[in-house]
């Protein structure tokens, strides 16, 4: 359904070019959770959204092509974009409070959206929405319409982002890091919540995340990313059980098991995710890379097949 | 409400306390605090009764007691020059005020939301670089020298407007329409020279607002829903952006107030402004005081104003 | 700090701190290296204003005295307002809001009352009442704009003491028992420069504005000494005969004060963290 090739965006910062996004494919299909994994600063929101096209004015997609159903989105006029966006792919984010407009009811805004996308009358769209605040499990759905966004908690702000993004019906809903800022017990709400929403809307969803055990409970396929690169994916467990690159090894080995007895030490990164600003060259994780070699700061590796994941490093070699 | 009530707490003690500055302003300047106080056509004895009715035997702060009962009876004394009371002389004054200071407000907000919004949707553009440049002129520019250009090029150049004053002595007795439109024309100039100084800085802080607004992730999510850019400039960036401006535009009423009274005294408008500044030449001193704590109770009513209306406008004070 | 301002300058405030540079330069070196006398007049051109030529640049006054001169003098005049005035509202400007915003509570809440007062009041008139009060002479103007203009200072300050304090580093400092009168010179104090600074800039555009209007209103600046504003006062018998006698000192008053207005406005957008560009 989406297919991404090749996908290069850059920032403009002073005279400086920040290569956010290097080379990154990957597929979502029909009814599919893809998950991308990675650091903060390793690209993952850019590839959001550069997919919908809602880079600030300094990033711009220099190379790559974003296929949707048949479409190459990139090529697509401005009228043409905004049908896509809502109607096809629903976009809900980190911080739901920041998402919605402080200063109109969230009625509003839903009304707003719902006749946007659907011919319909204010009261029905009213109706609707009433509605759809139900299926994500609102009380009061009713009389909540007319309250402001500050006047919910986190999660439920987030249960009305996904109100409102579902109220458009998409078939791709673009979930970054959609987890990240509430509390764990509510984290485990909204995910199984957009679980179940999934089958009923019957939509793929690409869910963004630096929590590998988010990433682990939800999806049928994984991409890691570091430094704007793919360096690997595979399914959950190609990944899990049997992580190829060293990085993938790292970030498990570095999720906390609750058990006291369990003592394996995390196999521990050097230093800093380097600033995107000045990356090194060859692979880039190699100055922080456990089983570095000489190549390593010569060779950029693209990502290769291999029994298990795709991966793209030089210890392995092209079956 | 609560909020509301407390503002109107606030403005109490900050009356009184301006009233108390005026006071102190009054005990130093020079001449004799009676004469302010008392009618010029009383004779000599009446006037050593007089001093002892206002308490200036009494102790200052019993002094300061008597003054403050006065004022708040509308007697803010007599003018040294004319001898009439200052209360009227002001009242009188006022409606020129008014119609100057209120039209220029108007103007200002109607020019400032559209030249802000735009320039700060394309900042950077040719447009946003003229508004920008604008704005910094404006701010930089002596509204007194600019309203001397204005008279030089407009009425002394061009002869379009009249150079000062209100209304034509000719046309005292003229229909109503005839002197509307005679007022407007010696109004223009007046109105002019106040609006570009508060355009320029209001535009400036609008358009920092759509910029930062426009880096919200609301504005972000609404485009990613769909909405047309039309639509999110308007209805989302506009009204967010629009808010700020209300508590500038109270805070920033003390200088346009200041501003306007040079103004009225540059063109010669009638209004209490230009009493004000005759009163620092003839040194009357009532009616300074008068003109201050006028101007200074305006400034805190419409700061109030702005209180309210930002409250009643903007949901997260409103119902938290 | 420096580093970062010589690193994000603009083209205009290079331009605008070569303008003042070559005015202060100008202003308190003639008076020492050259004998020209601004208030000497020039008998030929007396009692009619001579348009500017190459004899007199910028024209002469009645008087026939010679408009450049007088205006170079009359920036002496408005660069120690500004810098005098603002040193005065800032220095009084810093030690209220630090105070108040380090006591807070109770204190703090009064306090800001009387500062809501003070803001209150059209400025202007009270710095013309004071003036009429006290003697009108330069010293005063700096006096007077000094201590009327500190409000906006102090509650910038006391603004930003009030969040510094709350943060978590001064907690630490606080869990290791340090000194308080340490910890606010020391580590809250430097906090709050760059809003100072910013302030400054626009608060000496701002003191030589309020200067032209005193010294326009006989208030300021007495003649024969040449001021901006009292050059303006005298042009206005002269408006249509001698239009360069009014344009060319309010040009002198907008370019400085724009000239200021452009550093600050720099300044704050390079220390501003908000004003930056964001990458991602």
């Amino acid at each position: 359904m989406l297919e991404v090739k090749n996908l290069k965006t850059v920032f403009r910062v002073g005279d400086k070019t920040v290569h956010a996004v290097d080379d990154v494919s990957f597929e979502i299909k029909e009814q599919q959770v893809v998950g991308l994994v990675g650091e903060s600063g390793s690209g993952k929101s850019v590839t959001s959204t550069s997919i919908l096209n809602l880079l600030p004015p300094n990033g711009e997609i220099t190379s790559g092509s974003v296929n949707f159903k048949g479409q190459d989105l990139l090529s697509l006029s401005k009228k043409e974009m905004r049908k896509i966006r809502g109607n096809e792919i629903g976009l809900i984010f980190q911080n739901p409070l920041a998402a919605l407009n402080p200063v109109f009811t969230i009625g509003n805004q839903m009304i707003e959206t719902i006749q946007l996308h659907h011919k319909v009358s204010k009261l029905e769209a009213e109706k609707e929405a009433v509605s759809l605040l139900k299926k994500v499990n609102i009380p009061d759905a009713e009389t909540r319409l007319n309250d402001y966004p500050h006047q919910f908690s986190l999660g439920m702000c987030q249960r009305i982002m996904i109100a409102l993004t579902l109220s458009m019906n998409p078939s791709l809903l673009i979930a970054d890091e959609p987890t990240a800022s509430l509390d764990v017990t509510i984290q485990a709400q909204i995910l199984s919540l957009l679980h179940d929403l999934k089958k009923e809307f019957k939509m793929s969803i690409f869910l963004i995340s630096h929590d590998l055990g988010v990433i682990a409970q939800s999806c049928d396929y994984i991409l890691v990313m570091y430094l704007g690169r793919i360096v690997e994916k595979g399914t959950p467990h190609q990944i899990f059980k049997n992580p190829q690159h060293p990085y993938t090894q790292a970030l498990i080995s570095s999720i906390p098991v609750p058990d006291p007895d369990h003592n394996t030490a995390a196999t521990l990164l050097k230093g800093d995710i380097p600033s995107p600003m000045n990356l090194p060259s060859g692979c880039r994780f190699h100055p922080r890379c456990p089983k570095a070699f000489s190549d390593c700061s010569a060779i950029n590796p693209s990502l290769i097949k291999t029994n298990d994941s795709d991966v793209a490093c030089l210890l392995y070699k092209d079956d | 409400m609560n909020y509301f009530l407390k503002r109107v707490l606030y403005a109490i003690p900050m009356i009184i306390g301006i009233t108390l500055l005026s006071f102190i302003i009054m005990q130093v300047a020079p001449g004799d605090p009676t004469m302010m106080f008392t009618d010029p056509n009383v004779s000599l004895e009446d006037m050593q009764q007089v001093k002892a009715n206002l308490g200036l035997d009494k102790p200052i702060i019993v002094q300061y007691g008597y003054w403050l009962s006065n004022i708040f009876q509308g007697n803010l004394g007599y003018s040294y020059k004319s001898g009439k009371p200052v209360f009227d002389i002001l009242l009188d004054r006022l409606p020129a005020t008014l119609i100057l200071s209120i039209s220029s407000l108007f103007l200002i907000l109607i020019i400032t939301f559209p030249l802000g919004l735009i320039s700060g949707y394309k900042k950077g553009s040719f447009f946003d670089d003229f508004v920008t440049i604008f704005s910094f002129f404006g701010m930089a520019i002596p509204t007194f020298w600019l309203g001397l250009m204005f008279i030089l090029l407009f009425s002394l150049q061009l002869n379009l407007f009249p150079t000062s004053g209100f209304l034509d002595h000719s046309l005292t007795n003229a229909g109503l329409f005839t002197k509307a439109l005679n007022i407007s024309k010696h109004l223009f100039l007046p109105l002019l020279t106040i609006m570009v100084g508060g355009i320029a800085s209001l535009t400036r802080y609008y358009r920092f607002g759509i910029i930062s607004i426009l880096n919200q992730e609301y504005i972000k999510s609404a485009t990613a829903r769909g909405l047309s850019e039309k639509r999110i400039l308007f209805k989302h960036a506009f009204k967010n952006a629009a808010l700020p401006i209300i508590t500038i535009l109270g805070l920033s009423l003390p200088g346009l107030i200041s501003g306007s009274f040079i103004i009225e005294f540059i063109f010669s408008w009638p209004g209490m402004g230009q009493v004000g500044v005759e009163a620092v030449f003839s040194r009357d001193y009532p009616i300074l005081m008068g003109a201050i704590l006028f101007s200074s109770v305006l400034i805190i009513l419409g700061n109030l104003l702005a209180d309210v209306a930002y409250t009643l406008v903007d949901p997260r004070i409103r119902k938290s | 700090m420096i580093k970062r301002l010589l690193n994000n300058y603009s083209k205009k405030t290079v331009i605008s701190i070569l303008f003042l540079a070559i005015l202060a330069i100008l202003a308190f070196l003639t008076p020492v290296l050259f004998s020209f006398d601004p208030n000497s007049i020039d008998l030929s051109s007396l009692g009619e204003p001579e348009a500017p030529s190459l004899r007199h640049l910028f024209g002469t006054d009645d008087l026939g005295r010679d408009i450049l001169l007088r205006c170079i003098y009359g920036a002496r005049i408005s660069l120690l307002v500004g810098i005098v005035s603002v040193s005065i509202s800032i220095t009084i400007g810093v030690l209220l809001g630090v105070i108040t915003g380090y006591l807070g509570g109770l204190y703090d809440e009064i306090f800001m009352r009387i500062v809501d007062i003070f803001m209150a009041i059209p400025t202007l008139f009270l710095i013309l009442t004071i003036q009429i009060i006290l003697e009108p002479n330069i010293f005063n103007v700096m006096a007077v704009i000094g201590i009327t203009s500190w409000m906006g200072v102090c509650r910038l300050v006391r603004a930003e003491v009030l969040s510094i304090k709350e943060r978590t580093f001064v907690t630490a400092l606080k869990a290791r028992s340090l000194n308080p009168i340490t910890i606010l010179l020391k580590h809250i104090l430097p906090h709050t420069l760059n809003p100072v600074i910013v302030a400054a800039m626009l608060g000496m555009g701002n003191a030589i504005l309020v200067e032209s209007v005193l010294s326009f209103l006989g208030l300021g600046v007495q003649p024969p000494h040449a001021s901006w504003g009292n050059m303006l006062e005298n042009s206005l018998a002269f408006m249509r005969d001698a239009p360069w006698m009014a344009l060319i000192p309010g040009t002198f008053i907008t370019l400085t004060v724009l000239a200021l207005n452009f550093i600050g406005d720099d300044i704050r957008s390079i220390f501003d963290p908000k004003g930056r560009k964001n990458i991602c």
